[in-house]
């Protein structure tokens, strides 16, 4: 006989007013190895006894004075539940996996009931009962019914116990994972703010161009549509600073070919950068480029005057911008040719 | 009587010689609405049967000419994976949280056997059958016995399945199910 060792820690209620039988059935019981048996003489104490203790099992004599059987199983079927399968269907979410199942309503009362007439064995189930042992006990029929009846019940209380631990990881890992989402997109938030500063990072790295141009702007949303024309100059890599002293910085580093400068700048202005880079022997040679969204006349003539190669007005429009750019790198060309033949004569 | 339509979906098939007992258990369980029996006289194929079909219940009658129920049951045996409860304990790793439980080895015979004889219900049990009815049937007995098997079978099957369902969701999270 295959009996686990929860089974036999089962509660087991016998309920019998014949001293004799209880002895009988604890004595069977007993011989297998369960070993939580309660018993009681008088049928009105059950209801009470099961409110208390929630028997696994309760094994009812159908004949006893005072309240029989069938009405001591009406008082238990207050006190229980909803039939059980109906309680896991609801708790465990049966019903969204499997659809509404048909089950009959009524509470679920682990009840065997002991009889020695036939006719009760039906009226006994009407009322409620799981099933039934006869009188006289026969010891495989009582060990067999017991022990089917708390198998199931053992099994429902297991897998109920499994079902909500995991239930519950559910909810800790989807926890979880909303938290690395939110983190995930902060982080990425700032990702894209810096990358956006190291735009000449990136230029940098052309090797193979042609020609190099700073671009000394300190919003980035111009710096992005520059950089998005200048896309279009294969020939041209881009370094950017975002403000007169690491234009100046980067100028002398790295010796562009052109200088595209906001006038606009914070710290010192375009026009004193200007100024600085072209009383250096460094950087004097360079083509510098206005932007500005000034475009009053009085305004183009200070560029000019100060000494920028050529100025264009914000938004940049691309013929005019491609048109200055294509000057200035003529102007760069021209010069270094003519360097070059210095350097030869000399 | 308390029955869903699930259970009365369940494959049930009548292992007996007596064409007569057959004929009396199918109207049983047909009045009572279960929908899916089949039977045999020849109890050398219901382990055949078996195998094809995977039945839910088998109701063994012990008294047969050429092979006796017990043969029967020694067949199904091979067939039958390992005690349900303890495939239950191993497959969801109750044992972690319970202690390994003492179980015997052998298959989970869904079987419940026909006997008139009470020395036979013993030996009957301890060969592996889950349960038994005596003759003369009872149709309240039949039906009582057969409902209380197939509920157990059908909750192991529901919650097996909801169990997968949720062990693959925490899989797809991410999550470890130990």
């Amino acid at each position: 006989m295959i009996s686990s060792s929860d089974i036999l820690h089962s509660k087991i209620l016998i309920a019998d007013d014949l001293q004799a039988n209880i002895l009988l059935l604890e004595r069977i019981l007993h011989g297998v190895g369960y070993d939580s048996i309660t018993s009681t003489l008088d049928s009105r104490e059950v209801c009470e006894l099961h409110r208390k203790n929630r028997y696994d099992l309760i094994l009812l004599d159908l004949m006893m004075p005072g309240m029989d059987g069938f009405q001591v199983m009406e008082g238990l079927k207050e006190i229980e539940p909803q039939d059980w399968i109906q309680d896991l269907n609801r708790t465990h979410l049966f019903q969204v996996l499997e659809g509404m199942k048909e089950t009959a309503p009524g509470g679920y009362i682990p009840v065997i009931v002991i009889t020695a007439q036939p006719a009760h064995k039906m009226r006994a189930l009407e009322a409620g009962a799981r099933d039934f042992i006869s009188k006289p006990f026969e010891l495989a029929e009582v060990l067999v019914r017991v022990r089917n009846m708390l198998e199931v019940r053992l099994l429902y209380k297991e897998t109920k116990n499994y079902v909500t631990a995991l239930e519950q990881k559910i909810l800790e890992v989807e926890a979880s994972r909303d938290l690395i989402r939110r983190h995930n997109s902060e982080v990425q938030h700032l990702y894209d703010q810096i990358s956006f500063m190291d735009v000449d990072e990136k230029s940098a790295s052309q090797a193979d161009s042609l020609y190099t141009m700073l671009y000394i702007e300190d919003s980035p949303a111009n710096l992005k549509l520059v950089v998005q024309l200048i896309a279009r100059y294969p020939e041209i890599s881009l370094r950017t600073a975002v403000d007169g002293h690491s234009g100046i910085k980067i100028a002398r580093a790295s010796l562009p070919d052109v200088i595209l400068m906001d006038i606009n700048l914070p710290g010192i202005n375009g026009y004193e950068t200007l100024k600085i880079l072209q009383s250096d022997p460094l950087t004097a040679h360079i083509p510098v480029i206005a932007i500005s969204a000034n475009t009053m006349p009085p305004d183009i003539e200070k560029v000019t005057q100060a000494g920028f190669f050529r100025y264009i007005t914000k938004p940049a429009k691309v013929d005019e911008f491609s048109v200055a750019l294509n000057e200035a790198l003529d102007f760069r060309d021209k010069k270094l040719y003519q360097e070059n033949k210095e350097r030869q004569i000399s | 009587m308390i029955s869903s339509s699930d259970i009365l979906q369940s494959k049930i098939l009548i292992v007996d010689d007596k064409k007569a007992n057959v004929m009396l258990l199918d109207r049983i369980l047909r009045d009572a609405g279960y929908v899916s029996i089949a039977a045999t006289h020849d109890p050398r194929k219901v382990c055949e049967l078996h195998l094809n079909n995977r039945y839910d219940l088998i109701l063994l009658d012990l008294v047969m000419p050429d092979m006796d129920g017990f043969q029967v049951m020694q067949g199904l045996k091979e067939i039958e994976p390992q005690d349900w409860l303890l495939e239950l304990t191993r497959t969801y790793q109750f044992q972690v949280k319970q202690g390994l439980k003492e179980t015997e080895p052998g298959g989970y015979l869904p079987v419940i056997v026909i006997t008139a004889q009470p020395e036979e219900k013993l030996h009957a049990l301890q060969a592996g059958a889950r349960d038994f009815i005596s003759k003369p049937f009872e149709p309240a007995e039949v039906l009582v016995r057969v409902r209380n098997m197939l509920e157990v079978r059908l909750l192991y099957k529901e919650t097996r399945s909801y169990i997968k369902a949720l062990e693959q969701k925490i899989a797809q999270t991410g999550g470890e199910t130990s």
